[in-house]
């Protein structure tokens, strides 16, 4: 792993990805929802154990203007426990399983607490002939602390960097939930809408 | 369970222990129980019906809401309440798997799930033994930990 890999690994080990939990409990199924402006997705995944999943992520991609799917698998490297904490570290990866030049690896992490969130995410990844990075970093607070079963709202930051748009956008977020059902929103005049749901069965 | 009752009353007199404020601590002497012949926790069970709100024998506190195990407890009866404490229980969405993971199970009447104070409310049927390294399993496979269980019998 080169320098520029650890650099970003490091750094989200420090702070930390709003994919909330991409390993769910044994048995658990979550279908998500992506858009921004470089992709739109969706994506299934299922946690045979607490370890790992197995999906399927259908994505247009609005750069290369393709449509392409990824078999992903993503495994639970670390999680951290205390009473008033979490963090989680995770390994990822996906692979078409059309043309296997289509593929990619990466970590994501994430701790928070009730009040605060912070999050990473880093993919490099390869599209034909074409390898590129992306990474976002995520912080958020939570302006009130909700019961279980209430509406849960986090104001966040994020910044983002895809290598093939090469320049770093920072936009705010707003991330909903209630019970089984996230949805997280952002916008900036360079990314346009940044949308994401999830919804865990 | 008279006995119990007794040395309960005498240490709550003794200790002066009722007070304005409802404060629910655990009936039981302590946490390491016997293993039984089935390798159960031999958690000592305890009437807590009349005494939901009063202080108890080992001067450990629950740390259980009063006006949430209240409502929890409103429509039960004769059952055994695990009080389950859970690190890493930070985020609703996360705890969801928690309820789902324990609602597969037949004899479990109601699940409550306490995020400030950390703790999962699992009302059993009377007749079911209660494991602790079951529900640290069950725990564990949501992603977060069990630490600690006091058992409550309404």
């Amino acid at each position: 792993m080169g320098i520029k890999y650890l650099v970003p690994f490091i750094v989200g080990l420090l702070s930390s990805i709003i994919d909330a939990r991409p390993v769910s409990y044994p048995g658990g199924i979550t279908v998500m929802g992506f858009s921004d402006n470089m992709k739109d997705s969706i994506y299934v995944h299922y946690s045979p154990t607490h370890y790992y999943s197995l999906g399927l992520e259908t994505k247009k991609d609005k750069y290369s203007d393709s449509d392409y799917s990824y078999l992903r698998f993503t495994y639970l490297l670390d999680r951290k426990n205390t009473q008033h904490s979490q963090r989680n570290f995770y390994f990822q990866s996906g692979v078409s399983p059309d043309k296997a030049n289509n593929h990619f690896i990466g970590f994501h992490g994430d701790w928070e607490t009730r009040r605060l969130y912070a999050g990473f995410s880093y993919k490099n990844a390869k599209i034909s002939s074409q390898s590129y990075s992306d990474r976002f970093i995520q912080i958020g607070i939570a302006p009130y602390l909700g019961e279980y079963g209430d509406i849960h709202t986090w104001i966040m930051m994020k910044a983002k960097k895809n290598t093939l748009d090469n320049d770093w956008s920072i936009y705010p977020m707003l991330k909903l939930f209630k019970g089984d059902f996230l949805l997280e929103v952002g916008y900036n005049n360079k990314t346009k809408l940044d949308a994401h749901l999830m919804y865990r069965f | 369970m008279k006995k119990y009752l007794f040395l309960v009353c005498l240490l709550m007199v003794n200790l002066g222990a009722v007070s304005d404020e409802p404060k629910m601590q655990t009936m039981e002497p302590k946490h390491e129980g016997h293993m039984n012949h089935e390798g159960h926790m031999d958690h000592q069970h305890h009437s807590h019906k009349d005494h939901a709100n009063e202080t108890m024998v080992d001067g450990k506190d629950l740390q259980v809401d009063p006006d949430r195990f209240n409502k929890f407890t409103k429509n039960l009866s004769s059952c055994n309440i695990a009080v389950v404490s859970v690190t890493g229980m930070v985020c609703d969405f996360c705890a969801r798997g928690i309820e789902k993971t324990f609602k597969k199970d037949k004899s479990v009447l109601a699940i409550d799930v306490d995020l400030a104070k950390g703790k999962v409310l699992v009302a059993y049927e009377k007749s079911r033994a209660i494991d602790f390294d079951e529900i640290k399993n069950k725990i564990l496979i949501n992603g977060q930990n069990a630490t600690d269980l006091e058992i409550l019998e309404i």
